[in-house]
Formats: structure tokens, sequence, C-alpha cells
């Protein structure tokens, strides 16, 4: 999985009938040491996040594998919300 | 199965109804005969409880899913084994 920053939402009107009731965010992909990448992501957002908050997202086919996303075209689904990273003897909090 | 480095964890108390009691750590993939450290580090679920610092096993894409027999968890990489030696 990788760690991304919600920097903002999407609003469609004419969806799939499977998309029905999902909400769509834009991440952008954050390194290690918190620094934003210029790789961005339109993913499935399954907790209820808001923007600016620090999530993990899975891509690819695993993102079909929970309850809300099973069978339906997603490839990208937030599933976490970080608040502390420990990484080589440093901590970093977020909100 | 791939082999990485456990450089780190991360804590977090909201997340999907399926990752609850699951820990999150920070790994690395390490090129198994030099034990150099390689690409970016990344996020993994951790079921079998691993210490930073210990060199793992870890499943990526669709299989990281299999550990979980019967229930959908979404996670694109696990970690499934904590490795004691390695003898090429």
């Amino acid at each position: 999985m990788i760690l991304g920053k919600v920097i903002g939402n999407i609003v469609t009107v004419i969806k799939d009938e499977k998309y029905n009731g999902l909400k769509v965010m834009i991440v952008q992909e954050m390194d290690m040491n918190g620094n934003l990448e210029q790789n961005y992501f339109i993913s499935i957002d399954l907790i209820g996040v808001g923007i600016d908050e620090v999530v993990m997202v899975v891509n690819g086919t695993p993102a079909r594998s929970s309850d809300e996303t099973f069978d339906k075209g997603v490839d990208s689904i937030i599933v976490a919300k970080i608040e502390i990273l420990i990484f080589e003897d440093r901590e970093l909090k977020f909100q | 199965m791939l082999y990485a480095k456990v450089i780190g964890k991360t804590y977090s108390s909201f997340k999907h109804h399926a990752l609850e009691g699951i820990d999150i750590k920070i790994i690395q993939e390490l090129e198994i005969k030099t034990k150099n450290l390689v690409g970016k580090p990344f996020l993994a679920l951790d079921p079998i409880g691993v210490a930073i610092g210990e060199y793992v096993g870890y499943e990526v894409s669709t299989q990281a899913t299999w550990p979980f027999e019967n229930k959908l968890v979404p996670t694109d990489s696990t970690i499934t084994a904590i490795i004691d030696y390695i003898s090429i």
C-alpha cells in the first residue's frame, strides 16, 4: 500500500449503477518523509476521510477485495487514516 | 514471496472494518545477496506481528489477500513470514 494525502473530491452526476453510494476523492502520493510526490490517484473512499488527511491507499485488483467494492470496477481505495508514522527514528504526526 | 526489512510502523485508529486489529508496518524490499535495501519504502499489513528491524517475507498484489481465507480484506501487500536465516 502507499501513503497519500487527500487533496480534493470529485462530484459526478452520471455514474454506473454499481458506483452508487461510493465517495470519490483525489489523492496525491506521499513519501515516508512526508513530502508530496507528483503522482495522483482517483480513489474510492470507504471510511469517510476529509481533505488534507493522510491516508493509506490500496491500488490494483485487491481494491475489489472489500465488502463495499466486491465485483465493481474499482482499482484504488482509501482504507485507513494514518495518524502517526514512525520511520528511521523519526516520528511524524498528521493532524 | 518477496523479501523485505521492516523499517517503521504506523498508528491508525480510523480504518476499514476488515483491517481492525491488524498492524500496518513500513517495509522496504531487500536484495537478498547483498542485503541492500532497494526501491521505495511502502506500507504493508502485518497479521503475524513483526518487530522493526526484522527481515520478513511478504506477498504483493492479489495474493496479499489470500492469507485471510474467508474474509474480504483490502490489501495489496501483506507480511506472511519472518526470515531467520538465508543460505545461498
